[in-house]
């Protein structure tokens, strides 16, 4: 019979298979071989994340991993306990099915002991081209053109009773093509004052999203751990939007757009999970593709997305970019995806998510 | 009954917290390399073996007790470890229970057993025998000849005999050949060895509450023995060697040995290899040719590797090149910002513009680095210390440093400071073993302790000496901070209120 184990590690052989980059909290630690984050709930302190390796056990010692899965703990907007599960990455895919019962088995009853009701799964459903970082709902990011994608994966969960709740899409188009096509929309930028910001400026704004209409999709907007991403601060990395027309001192905030270099061209080039413990080959790179991973816009207002747009367009011009993506686009923001259709960019990335009540 | 030849138990620090309704903290749980290698040994001369973790035993059950095991068992000889001085009290206490609940043979080895084996004798007459020094061909000859009582044919062995203490004529101190006849990766010989593999942490804790998501595992590997120099404080340097053990200069075991080590290690799913051994910083030609077997062998492993100097840019592109980058770190310990201290104290001295070059070279390879600081070295003062957290500060704003550290050193059997204290400028308060024990056995029952430390020195008092480290790591934590926060927020983010201090 089938002998399995479940451990709280994460295999050196799933950084060979695959690159990946971490960029959560404790980032230091990660090569120390642990990391730390404690989430308060209900009067109790828990560790957030959960590193988990599901294995065959072989004979008295030996070990065989089967599967590896990041997971971690979130509250959502609702003050709800969720388990969230990345992508799962599969080592043998020989005992698939048995692995993924006992590994569910184990999930929940990781749930349960925590008083966690819900359970959320992150797959990588489709992509083409380079998927720029980030492009989890987690902390950890995947070079998703090392993985093996298997639709097959997904109805294993849901035979398992995951349930799809949301599809989240990604975006890429050239710099070149855009700054062509946006050529005749820039007159219209007159109406807004577009600034650069930096990341202290920028942090009390972000927290004030609520009555905005279009926004880039977060797990939650509640728990700080998730909906704060870990991005080194840069210049022109962060472009908000005020109406030109508001009177001085009126310093409401119409829309923002926030992106990132492809910081996974590092992880694979320099072979480092952890590339910003790094200073020097953060500044000295020339990177291919930025993205888009943060925005939000207060009306679905068009031309105020296309006033940020072109801001984002230079910088990554500026600093030698060839595409630009923009992600966390939830698959009913019609407004968005049209805007992005129409000045040709392309999806490239879908990540469903999954749910699965604990009883 | 379950019959044992031989019955390895691994005692832990035992610390009991003021509040009693708090479990004791279990600590220093790191076996000593030796004894699984020993286990092994015996097991494959046809021996019946057990190895036990009192600690694990412990954390799997809160309850367990030494007691209960030997009623379950019938063993005829048990072997404690007392490497380090930190199991004074524990080990003694369970040569006690074993002596109390059973009939068993109760033999000590390890660095403190071997420095204070005479003292041990005669204050405890739980303790039959100490092996000191080397002690894989003693503890076989101990079991062939304990029948008959022919202690005295036992090598490296100090015994009770009546009321006498005896020493043996015979000698044994291990070469690269005894080294390479030992297995130190069989852990089947350890009960409840998965749960020591998952639970240890590179820090040496094993907290069943631990609020810390592992990554990794950790595996200590076994390259050699023994060491060329004398630094101050440490109980393990050329000096103690050659008391301890008789061993003049350091041996390494073969490589082929150590490869098959991590072999096993990486069956086992042991991520990270912990080496530190590197007595011959000029020449690490062994290394070279480890590496570039472990290369050859395909062998995927992480490694933490301690360097007693800074090393070589080919060194470093080696061990880029040989370790899986996950959680590979190179430690340095330059435990003083002052080149005079460091020269003062530490057997390999380097100065701080060597430290600095080799740095630069570590960042370039993208290696994280760990580094190790300490406060009441000999002849250090305050103002020298203003040096050691100088140059923390400009350590951690510069290089990929994943932890930096700054802890008082203690005092060690055997060490330079231990045999000479006037030469080093200090002041014993713990002198014998009983002074250790006596220590480990208050902070055991949750009583104050009179020394933490074990010593003063010319310049600082034991409270200073402690206060010093814990400045260090407030200032560098929040020198830290302030790196990070501008890593995040930009240049504009306020500051961290407390590095104003």
């Amino acid at each position: 019979m089938l002998k399995l184990r479940i451990e709280n590690r994460l295999p050196l052989a799933l950084f060979n298979k695959v690159h990946f980059l971490y960029a959560g909290p404790d980032l230091m630690s990660f090569p120390l071989g642990m990391i730390s984050n404690v989430l308060d709930y209900a009067g109790r302190s828990l560790q957030r994340f959960h590193p988990m390796t599901v294995s065959k056990v072989v004979g008295e010692r030996f070990l065989i991993d089967q599967m590896f899965c990041f997971s971690f703990f979130y509250i959502d907007d609702e003050g709800e306990l969720v388990l969230f599960l990345t992508h799962p990455y599969w080592f043998d895919r020989t005992s698939i099915e048995e692995c993924l019962k006992f590994f569910l088995k184990e999930v929940e009853e990781l749930a349960k002991i925590n008083n966690c009701r819900c359970i959320k799964l992150e797959f990588h459903d489709e992509y083409s081209s380079i998927v720029s970082f980030p492009n989890s709902l987690s902390d950890f990011s995947y070079e998703l053109s090392d993985m093996e994608i298997k639709k097959q994966d997904l109805y294993r969960f849901q035979q398992n009773g995951f349930v799809e709740k949301n599809v989240v899409l990604c975006y890429e188009q050239s710099v070149k093509e855009i700054k062509e096509k946006m050529k005749d929309a820039l007159h219209k930028c007159k109406s807004y004052i577009i600034d650069s910001v930096d990341r202290s400026e920028f942090i009390n704004m972000e927290r004030k999203l609520e009555n905005f209409n279009a926004k880039s999709y977060s797990l939650s907007n509640r728990d700080l751990i998730v909906s704060q991403r870990f991005i080194p601060s840069f210049k022109d990395a962060i472009f908000v939007a005020h109406k030109r027309s508001n009177l001085v001192g009126d310093s409401t905030l119409d829309g923002f757009l926030r992106w990132s270099p492809n910081f996974l061209e590092l992880v694979k080039k320099y072979r480092t999970p952890v590339p910003y413990l790094f200073n020097s080959i953060l500044k000295n790179n020339n990177f291919k593709v930025g993205k888009i991973f943060s925005w939000a816009l207060r009306e679905k207002n068009a031309k105020l997305f296309l006033c940020l747009l072109f801001r984002v367009i230079n910088s990554m011009k500026q600093n030698g970019l060839e595409n630009c993506q923009i992600a966390y686009v939830d698959n009913e923001q019609n407004f968005m995806k049209n805007i992005l259709e129409r000045y040709g960019f392309i999806k490239i990335h879908t990540i469903k998510i999954l749910e699965k009540r604990v009883s | 009954m379950k019959k044992y030849d031989f019955v390895f138990v691994h005692p832990t620090t035992h610390i009991k917290t003021a509040n009693s309704t708090t479990n004791d903290s279990i600590t220093y749980v790191i076996m000593p390399l030796g004894t699984m290698a020993i286990a092994d040994l015996l097991d494959r001369e046809g021996y019946e073996v057990k190895v036990i973790h009192t600690g694990i035993e412990q954390m799997l059950n809160r309850d367990f007790s030494l007691k209960d095991l030997l009623k379950k068992y019938e063993v005829s000889m048990v072997g404690i470890d007392l490497h380090w001085y930190v199991h004074s009290y524990d080990a003694i206490r369970l040569a006690e229970m074993v002596k109390r609940y059973s009939n068993s043979f109760v033999v000590l080895g390890g660095f403190t057993a071997s420095y204070f084996a005479e003292e041990i004798l005669s204050r405890f007459i739980s303790v039959d025998a100490v092996i000191r020094g080397d002690s894989e061909t003693p503890l076989l000859e101990l079991l062939k000849h304990r029948s008959g009582k022919e202690f005295n044919e036992v090598p490296n062995l100090i015994y009770r005999d009546g009321e006498s203490i005896k020493n043996s004529n015979r000698r044994f101190i291990a070469k690269t050949s005894d080294l390479d006849r030992l297995n130190f990766s069989n852990f089947t010989l350890l009960s409840n060895f998965d749960k020591y593999r998952r639970c240890i942490s590179q820090f040496g804790d094993l907290d069943p509450y631990a609020v810390k998501a592992k990554l990794k595992t950790q595996g200590w590997t076994c390259i050699g023995r023994g060491c060329p120099v004398n630094c101050s404080y440490c109980g393990g340097g050329r000096k103690a060697f050659e008391i301890l053990s008789g061993r003049l200069s350091p041996i390494f075991r073969s490589k082929e040995k150590v490869i098959e080590t991590l072999a096993e290690f990486e069956e086992m799913k042991i991520s990270c290899a912990y080496m530190d051994f590197d007595p011959l910083p000029e020449k690490r030609n062994y290394y070279h040719d480890l590496f570039d077997l472990i290369r050859r062998e395909k062998i995927d492993i992480s490694a933490q590797f301690l360097l007693w100097a800074p090393s070589d840019k080919r060194f470093l592109r080696d061990f880029r090149r040989t370790f899986n980058p996950l959680y590979s770190t190179i430690t340095m310990s330059p435990e003083s910002g002052s080149e005079h201290i460091r020269e003062l104290n530490k057997g390999f001295y380097y100065s701080n513009g060597k430290l600095f070059r080799w740095l630069d070279n570590v960042k370039k390879e993208i290696i994280p680095v760990q580094l190790y600081f300490t406060s009441g070295l000999s002849g250090e003062t305050k103002r020298h210390f203003e040096e050691t957290i100088k140059l923390g500060k400009k350590l951690v704003e510069e290089y990929p440093i994943v932890s930096i550290s700054c802890s008082p050193i203690e005092l060690e059997p055997a060490s330079p400071r231990f045999l000479y204290p006037k030469k080093y400028g200090i002041s014993l308060k713990v002198k014998s073993f009983i002074d250790f024990y006596n220590v480990f056995k208050r902070l055991a029952r949750g009583l104050s302790i009179t020394t933490q430390l074990g010593y003063r020195t010319d310049f600082l008092s034991e409270p200073q000496i402690v206060e010093l480290s814990l400045r260090f790591r407030e200032e560098i934590s929040s020198k830290n901070y302030e790196k990070w926060q501008k890593f995040y927020f930009g240049d504009q983010h306020p500051r961290n209120p407390c590095s104003n201090r």
